[in-house]
């Protein structure tokens, strides 16, 4: 039988096993990772495809198992992973702050290609993802007329690495969590733009994780905003991975729709980890008219607007006080690129007792930070009676509160109901302080 | 659990939801007043959210935009029939329901 490639997309990186320790509430999880999750995203999508990978030679056989059972094409073992395991360990599967991926006896880990490179010539629209090793021997095994895209979300520490493709280019796809985005367009989305155009790519994809994300349209200078559908998030990992590759595998003309129906399914890839529900799941949603899938719209909240909507900390932030709860609440809005104002920390810890005067003093200074802030965000810890006055002063100025109870002591009428969202789980938390300020964005313009 | 599926289907779960503007649905408009507990309700999706309706189709409620999910659910033939669990006129509309797939 004659295979014909011009339609069948190439992914290319590393096999890994993720392996992410049981948790309080969650048993273990292990299962194929690297470019296993992109795999699973294109079969669920009914995308055809093939995967070129470097892997321990101990992965071969049940990655091969893996992926021709979930409609790999070809499997292309382009060169052994020795010295370590490939195993990445994953600390946080929700994202709600940094994942905390750590790779085993990564220090040791060499790749050598395989010599000769196999052929992977024939594909003409091929997906990279960037691992630990070397992109320079792939440039020359690629078709010349190859199309090519890059996520380089990781182990790409300068786009220069990549000068080599120029001209090949069709889209880059980075994530708000990677470091090169923190280095290039953290403040200011212009530099990584700058950086992006120097290789001459069509499309820039910017995916940013609970706010959307946004496509940098080079051909015609366009920006299309792709909301997120925030659910309960069941497993993140990877996730980005299966946005990039249903984008590319989906992409023929435009790039708009693509985008929009690789988000859909980036997002049933995120809430379950059984690989039949998330192809159901998919080919449900993706039946879905284009028009009613951006009427349905969602939350759009980029990560350059998220400081420009000061979210108020109410909550007991004093010094002696140990609370694990508070700082993971304020390192998870921290990660998303949240302004948290910490009256406490800003106006000053008063000293016990405190005279009159310098209770008013912070009294009013805190009033004056309230009335500053669009939502207040609020962990009352040990029920303090400041925190709860100040969850009442919000709702009565008609500011979204967000209240994270994360030892169930406040389950009252008026905390509940008065909160646009009220959880012990910081998780349904953090999704409710996106879809409030994504209304308040949303309202706005 | 081992295996490709859990054995759950989203679309064929039941659900349990507190309407949003009700007070300015249609049904609210017409009547002045909300759905009993124990009225059934149904469930549409009119191009932009999705709506609980009375049995004559009028919108008594919109679902949270955390439902849209259902919007494929009914696009792939799955329908849901409803019943209001509580309701309230004053002082503010509010009607509670549970729904189930059929």
């Amino acid at each position: 039988m004659t295979m014909t490639y011009t339609d069948v997309v190439l992914i290319v990186g590393e096999l890994v096993v993720d392996y992410t320790p049981a948790h309080k509430g969650a048993i273990c999880k292990l299962r194929l990772g690297g470019v296993a999750h992109a795999a699973r995203g294109l079969w669920a999508a009914e995308v055809t495809y093939s995967v070129a990978a470097f892997c321990p030679q101990y992965l071969v056989d049940e990655a091969r198992r893996f992926l021709y059972a979930h409609g790999c094409r070809e499997f292309i073992w382009l060169g052994t992973v020795v010295g370590a395991p490939n195993v990445t360990l994953i600390g946080d599967v929700t994202e709600v702050a940094d994942q905390g991926y750590d790779d085993l006896m990564r220090d040791m880990k060499a790749i050598h290609l395989h010599d000769p490179l196999p052929e992977i010539d024939r594909y003409k629209r091929v997906v990279v993802f960037p691992g630990t090793f070397d992109l320079a021997p792939l440039a020359s095994a690629f078709s010349a007329d190859a199309k090519l895209s890059f996520d380089i979300a990781y182990d790409v520490e300068d786009l220069s690495s990549l000068s080599t493709f120029r001209g090949r280019i069709q889209a880059l796809i980075i994530s708000t969590s990677s470091t090169l985005f923190r280095k290039l367009g953290q403040d200011d989305i212009t530099g990584l733009l700058d950086a992006a155009r120097t290789l001459a790519p069509k499309v820039l994809l910017l995916k940013e994780n609970r706010g959307g994300s946004r496509l940098f349209n080079f051909l015609d200078d366009s920006v299309e905003e792709i909301p997120a559908t925030l659910g309960h998030t069941v497993n993140s990992v990877g996730v980005g991975d299966v946005y990039s590759s249903v984008l590319v595998g989906l992409h023929r003309h435009e790039w708009a729709e693509p985008a929009w129906r690789a988000c859909q399914v980036a997002t049933e890839y995120s809430q379950s980890t059984f690989p039949d529900d998330i192809k159901r799941n998919v080919q449900r949603s993706l039946k879905l008219p284009f028009h009613t899938l951006r009427a349905l719209g969602g939350v759009m909240l980029p990560w350059h607007d998220r400081p420009s909507y000061p979210i108020y900390l109410a909550a007991p932030d004093f010094s002696d006080l140990q609370t694990p709860e508070l700082d993971r609440a304020t390192d998870s809005l921290a990660y998303h690129n949240f302004r948290v104002r910490r009256p406490i920390q800003e106006n000053g810890e008063l000293a016990r007792p405190a005279g009159i005067f310098e209770l008013r003093h912070t009294y009013h200074l805190d009033c004056r930070l309230l009335s500053e802030c669009d939502v207040v965000f609020a962990v009352p810890i040990d029920r303090d009676p400041g925190t709860l006055v100040e969850i009442g002063m919000a709702i009565q100025m008609g500011k979204p509160v967000i209240t994270f109870d994360p030892r169930n002591e406040n389950a009252n009428t008026m905390v509940i109901a008065g909160s646009s969202v009220y959880s012990a789980d910081l998780d349904a938390c953090l999704n409710g302080t996106f879809n409030a300020i994504s209304e308040l964005r949303a309202n706005s313009q | 659990m081992a295996g490709g599926t859990s054995g759950v289907d989203k679309c064929k779960q039941a659900f349990h939801v507190l309407l949003d503007d009700v007070g300015n649905s249609d049904f609210y408009a017409q009547f002045k007043t909300v759905p009993t507990p124990g009225e059934q309700l149904g469930i549409v999706f009119d191009t932009k959210r999705i709506f609980a309706v009375d049995k004559h189709g009028v919108k008594v409620g919109a679902l949270p935009t955390s439902f849209n999910y259902l919007v494929a659910c009914l696009d792939s033939g799955i329908a849901y029939v409803g019943v209001v669990k509580s309701s309230a006129t004053s002082p503010v509309p509010t009607v509670e329901a549970d729904f189930a797939p059929q």
